[in-house]
């Protein structure tokens, strides 16, 4: 089965006329810079003029010029008392300390393993940062720094948090039971901005489908553990935890976690912001249109759910 | 991009189990939508050319002919010749090195070379003076973005390109030593054969029109196509993303013709005229045993029958359009 479709020309959107920088003054004249004060959030554009610097911080993602602050990245303004900064809309992912990331091992090292989590660098995972089999209080022997890719090799998934982060560079652990090596279902990729920070980022669907959304942008979609399935403090071993084997799924699982997938991929190419609450609303529209999985990502079903899906939110 | 052990199997386990699975829910014959832009703005400066995107795999290719200039391999060729050239960009692969990037890119053009000079060379079209000068088509891909099945994204933009080539005509001019009271120069090839009622040989060219004008090739309909079969055993799949290219490595890759619908319709059993197959290449590190590969190859070739038709339709859609557009601009 083929759909062929014309592509669209490249570069065919042009933005607002540029002045000369005489006459922008005169155009910047007519704004009215103090009433923005009000407003809890603003979007710019590179070259726009945010505030005047008078008593005023510039912080990243602008920079003054003459008398004015003005914007370099498009974003939202935001103000922390006299600090004005410009959180760009599209920017990789900058780990903060408590962050819940899935990440992917490039490299082993010794005795630390590097990890992609879609930022500026790969973040770190030390080996004392890892539960180690046999106990959650066992110590660290010289073997283990040999048997490293016995826990996690290259391309392996895991969940862990944020341990440590400054000035780009992140220290993972996964020194709880409910993190470590994923298994039992696929990933998907949405730009980190979306990903929204919850007070849990763990999501059970009632499609019988659970979700781990990465503060990064990489979300894990699975079958669903039973919370009593899980192993207790004393029952840790290595074959569960750092097992490459995935259990057995049933056909209906695995056509949820696609369906699950495809509405997260739609949702993210119309720059909606991903919460459970709208992933379960798209799932039950797609489910009472009965949509086929594939049609939700290829076809044009895919923009009636995201309308339908925005139209409720508040 | 390597993917962790459980995620391949996985995929393998989805694929395999009762009413398959893929990551996307598509069905194991089904591609990702085409996008395919042929002609106008992709590069102007070309004789054709074509872009394609197939779920974020995305290739141009352009076409540019060279006449023949003077050296021995050209000289005495009829039918014309075709050069390729693959390359893929960094930015398609961040990961690799040059020298990986460099392998990668002979890879690719070996495969396909071999294939579009069996299927579109000789052909009369590309002659330019018989027996002397004939059209060196140069074709140059490069690869953008790889999202899976890079292959076949190469094979369509190629295509794209070819349909949308067009050949300048040129006329064939012959010099004639001065005799008196003769006309000096050049003489027109057919007043020659007329007048002097011998065989003339011309021994060069010229073009008739402006280098935008020319002839489309011949028998657009029956350009190659390829076609790659994943296979992981007992079933195949086509259109791999990059994480089922990972977990079903092997892959057979076909290059199929078939011929235009005018001839096919004459095609006396009522059935439908069989494609002729150009090339086939087994990738990857697992084996094929004899017995599956030609009912393999029926099943590609029907796949690669659909895509062409499908293609066809496509692109003479927009030749229309863009005549259409034309006509109402004079």
């Amino acid at each position: 089965m083929f759909s062929i479709v014309p592509l669209a020309p490249r570069g065919r959107e042009y933005g607002p006329t540029r002045h000369h920088p005489s006459v922008q003054k005169d155009v910047d004249m007519g704004l009215d810079l103090d009433d923005d004060l009000d407003h809890s959030s603003r979007i710019t554009s590179p070259g726009e003029m945010i505030s005047s610097s008078s008593a005023v911080l510039r912080g990243h993602g602008t920079y003054v010029e003459g008398e004015g602050v003005i914007a370099s990245v498009t974003g939202v303004i935001t103000r922390v008392n006299k600090l004005v900064t410009v959180r760009a809309v599209k920017s990789r992912y900058s780990p903060e300390v408590g962050d819940l990331v899935v990440g992917r091992i490039v490299e082993v090292a010794q005795s630390r393993w590097k990890v992609d989590v879609n930022g500026r660098q790969d973040a770190v995972l030390h080996l004392a940062s890892v539960n180690l089999p046999g106990g959650i209080q066992r110590r660290k022997l010289e073997t283990d720094e040999l048997q490293m890719r016995n826990f996690f090799e290259e391309g392996d998934l895991l969940v862990a948090e944020v341990q440590a982060a400054g000035g780009g560079n992140a220290s993972l652990h996964t020194r709880s039971l409910k993190f470590g090596k994923l298994r039992n279902g696929q990933l998907a990729t949405v730009p980190p901005a979306l990903v929204r920070r919850l007070k849990s980022q763990f999501h059970s669907l009632p499609c019988g489908v659970d979700l781990i959304l990465g503060m990064n942008g990489y979300i894990w979609v699975s079958k669903h553990v039973k919370e009593s399935e899980q192993l207790g403090e004393e029952g840790f071993d290595a074959e569960g935890v750092y097992s490459n084997v995935n259990d057995d799924i049933d056909n209906a699982t695995r056509a949820a976690i696609s369906r699950v997938s495809n509405v997260i991929l739609v949702l993210a190419r119309h720059h909606v912001p991903l919460t459970d609450m709208i992933l379960n609303d798209a799932y039950d529209w797609v489910i009472e249109q009965g949509i086929s999985t594939a049609d939700i990502l290829l076809g044009e079903a895919g923009e009636s759910m995201v309308l339908s899906v925005t139209a409720q939110l508040p | 991009m390597v993917i962790s052990k459980s995620e391949q199997s996985y995929i393998r386990s989805s694929l395999l189990a009762g009413d398959s699975h893929r990551a996307d829910g598509r069905g194991l014959d089904r591609f990702r939508t085409i996008s395919l832009q042929a002609g106008g703005d992709v590069a102007p400066l070309a004789n054709g050319s074509a872009r394609v995107n197939i779920g974020g795999s995305e290739v141009i290719a352009a076409v540019k002919l060279e006449g023949p200039s003077g050296d021995d391999e050209a000289l005495g060729r009829n039918g014309g010749r075709i050069s390729c050239t693959i390359t893929c960009s960094q930015s398609a692969y961040p990961y690799k090195t040059n020298s990986q990037l460099d392998e990668t890119s002979s890879d690719l053009t070996s495969i396909i070379s071999s294939a579009l000079s069996s299927s579109i060379t000789p052909s009369p079209q590309l002659t330019i003076v018989p027996n002397k000068k004939s059209w060196l088509l140069n074709v140059d891909a490069l690869v953008l973005s790889d999202a899976g099945n890079i292959l076949d994204a190469l094979f369509i933009s190629i295509r794209g390109a070819l349909w949308d080539l067009k050949i300048p005509r040129t006329r064939g001019i012959q010099f004639t030593s001065r005799e008196p009271g003769d006309l000096e120069g050049e003489a027109d090839i057919m007043k020659g054969v007329l007048r002097e009622r011998k065989q003339i040989d011309a021994v060069d060219f010229e073009l008739e029109d402006f280098w935008e004008d020319g002839d489309p090739l011949v028998n657009r309909d029956s350009l190659p196509i390829a076609i790659s079969l994943n296979i992981l055993h007992p079933i195949y799949f086509l259109d791999a993303c990059l994480a089922e290219e990972e977990s079903a490595p092997d892959r057979l890759v076909l290059f199929f013709s078939f011929p235009s619908p005018a001839k096919s319709a004459r095609y006396s059993s009522g059935g439908v005229a069989p494609g002729t197959l150009h090339g086939i290449h087994l990738m990857g590190p697992g084996e094929l045993p004899y017995t599956r590969l030609m009912p393999l190859i029926a099943q590609g070739e029907k796949h690669a029958r659909e895509l062409c038709v499908a293609l066809n339709s496509m692109l003479r859609g927009e030749d229309a359009k863009i005549n259409a557009q034309t006509t109402i601009r004079r």
